[in-house]
């Protein structure tokens, strides 16, 4: 099978119907990009078709100096911030009705219990991110979840390392607060 | 919440499996971006448009700097209102006396 710069060069040259195949070849990637920042699978399935759109639409800038599926996640992470961006306005509260038992029973242990499952886990981290700003969210979701490295999340986002660090640091900061602020929550 | 306790939140978060995309995403996909125009190559307004927050920062460095620049000469400098008044007033005399 071609690679991507041949498949590219084709599609560039008017096979449109190969971008298909980098459609097929890549989104798994893109969902999986996607669902770090949104759960409703409606919505991510819309993020996707709108990165892969983008990537047609601007295609004669990719200039293959760097892997397709690089240049791919940047457009990605593009579409999920202006998401954040879209949602910040709309949500405002937190709401726990939205979460499992065991998530918010693990939050509110005191000690090492083992935690509540992936999903549940992801639940509970995705309700505290709300309250992160969308360029804070991405890059401790990036740092902390994806295990991107800040070299990695600079070129990803163009942010200096100092401002990485910073919204790193932040972002953990309130994240802890908005836990806490969680647990008492459920007291009440 | 500690650190420890956050630490393995997003360890369990990494834990995940992404969801996999639906059956004929890649048609949906297709028939979406055939209503698309494709780009061409960005124009220079484009990169000047995408340098735009970094072009707005590096000018109000610029304005600020001649501002403080300007401050400063004027606080070694001050302006003598008189000594001026004065340069002026002989340079018309001297030349209502050439006429």
């Amino acid at each position: 099978m071609n690679d991507d710069a041949e498949l590219l060069e084709r599609i560039r040259n008017g096979a449109v119907d190969d971008f298909a195949e980098i459609v097929r070849r890549h989104q798994p990637q893109v969902f999986a990009i996607l669902h770090r920042y949104e759960r409703d699978f409606q919505k991510v399935e819309d993020l996707a078709q709108e990165t892969f759109v983008k990537a047609w639409r601007f295609l004669d800038r990719f200039d293959g100096r760097a892997p397709f599926h690089h240049w791919l996640s940047k457009i990605a992470l593009r579409t999920a911030l202006d998401h954040l961006r879209r949602q910040k306005r709309i949500r405002s509260e937190i709401n726990l009705s939205e979460l499992g038992e065991s998530a918010l029973e693990w939050l509110q242990s005191p000690g090492d219990e083992p935690g509540p499952g992936p999903q549940p886990a992801a639940e509970l981290l995705d309700t505290a991110m709300r309250e992160l700003s969308p360029e804070d969210r991405q890059v401790i979701t990036l740092l902390e979840i994806e295990g991107r490295s800040v070299k990695e999340i600079c070129a990803l986002t163009g942010f200096s390392s100092a401002a990485v660090r910073v919204r790193a640091f932040r972002a953990r900061s309130r994240l802890r607060k908005t836990l806490t602020h969680m647990g008492a929550m459920k007291n009440e | 919440m500690n650190d420890r306790k956050l630490q393995k939140l997003f360890d369990l978060t990494r834990g995940e499996t992404p969801p996999a995309p639906p059956e004929g995403f890649d048609s949906r996909v297709m028939a979406a971006l055939r209503r698309e125009p494709r780009a061409g190559l960005p124009s220079l307004w484009d990169q000047l448009e995408q340098l735009f927050p970094r072009l707005a920062v590096a000018m109000v460095l610029v304005i600020g700097i001649c501002l403080a620049g300007d401050f400063a000469y004027s606080a070694l400098h001050p302006a003598d209102l008189t000594a001026d008044v004065h340069e002026l007033a002989d340079q018309w005399l001297l030349a209502a006396n050439e006429e």
